[in-house]
């Protein structure tokens, strides 16, 4: 008996739709299971890397600070030592020119190497500002191992707001320089125009 | 502008407040104190002594606004000098600050310059008003 061209046409048709969805489906399921393994492994990876960037550059920063400390003091400490010798030595340098040069030398070295030590002080303050960011890159990665979790993203939009105003109390840390943005100051400058326009 | 003057540094990184530490010995001030936040900032400053204090903002625990704001409202602290010294660059912020009594804002990165200047100025202004 022929089965008539319809219903034919109808079973392809099924099929066709079932093949795409157990397609779908198995897609799913190995996104799912790759998503599985990324919180389980990768995430906590990344979170406990992150920690150990804010670890190594604070001891890093802390090691140069104390080198730069133990250094500030020898600096100062030629230039004051010179200019005892010049009060000391004040006969000895009226007659030999050279003696003069040559303090001359040593005291400019001291000044600079003092200068330099305080520019690396200074530098160091970017274990703040990329503290800050590496903390903030942090949190977002904690929040998106909870989303991926076994119970899923059940942070609804209020508590995700809840947590934006809970995050923003505590200062929304450092912002990338962009020309375009006028909520932000572009400096100091900035900062001073606009405190003098209240008063300060 | 009195050297001699006890100024309180209140900052999460432990770096930063070295570095501000070795800045204002620099500029002769050597009398410092530090806290890491506001909560352990605040029994410091009951207890007294504080001539000037330079905060950050962003702390975990109690930031430097809530800070500023406590210090405003306690009779014994209310015209200490402060100093908030933060990478927070926000205009509504900085206004936020203003409204809430700062003296003065340095924004990070500072210099050391910028910091003795801010300080400068800070008590120029405490000497003519008073």
């Amino acid at each position: 008996m022929a089965v008539p061209t319809e219903d034919w046409q109808v079973a392809r048709e099924d099929l066709s739709r079932i093949t795409a969805e157990l397609r779908d489906t198995l897609a799913t399921l190995r996104v799912s299971a790759q998503l599985a393994g990324l919180v389980k492994t990768d995430l906590t990876d990344a979170q406990s890397q992150l920690g150990q960037v804010l670890e190594l550059t604070e001891q890093a920063a802390h090691d140069t600070l104390t080198a730069v400390e133990s250094s500030l003091p020898l600096a100062r400490g030629i230039g004051e030592q010179i200019g005892e010798f010049r009060m000391q030595a004040a006969d000895a340098l009226a007659r030999d020119e050279r003696l003069v040069t040559l303090l001359d030398g040593i005291e400019g070295a001291a000044e600079t190497v003092k200068i330099h030590l305080g520019e690396v002080l200074m530098a160091q303050g970017f274990q703040d500002i990329t503290g800050q960011i590496v903390r903030r890159v942090a949190g977002l990665v904690e929040e998106l191992e909870q989303c991926l979790s076994a119970h899923g993203c059940d942070i609804d939009e209020a508590e995700r707001q809840l947590r934006q105003e809970a995050r923003e109390a505590h200062g929304q840390g450092p912002v990338r320089p962009d020309a375009n943005r006028r909520d932000v100051v572009s400096g100091q400058q900035d900062v001073d125009d606009l405190l003098s326009g209240l008063g300060i | 502008m009195d050297k001699s003057m006890k100024i309180l540094i209140v900052d999460d990184f432990s770096t930063m407040r070295r570095i501000i530490k070795n800045l204002l010995r620099e500029l002769g001030f050597n009398n410092t104190v530090e806290a890491d936040d506001g909560d352990s900032a605040l029994p410091v400053l009951k207890a007294g002594g504080i001539d000037f204090l330079i905060t950050d903002w962003n702390m975990p625990n109690m930031p430097g606004i809530e800070l500023l704001k406590h210090v405003r409202a306690d009779p014994a602290t209310r015209d200490l000098p402060v100093l908030m010294l933060t990478a927070e660059a926000s205009r509504e912020q900085i206004v936020q600050a203003a409204e809430a009594g700062v003296n003065g804002y340095v924004i990070k990165p500072f210099t050391a310059q910028t910091l003795e200047q801010k300080i400068s100025k800070i008590f120029e202004r405490l000497a003519m008003a008073s």
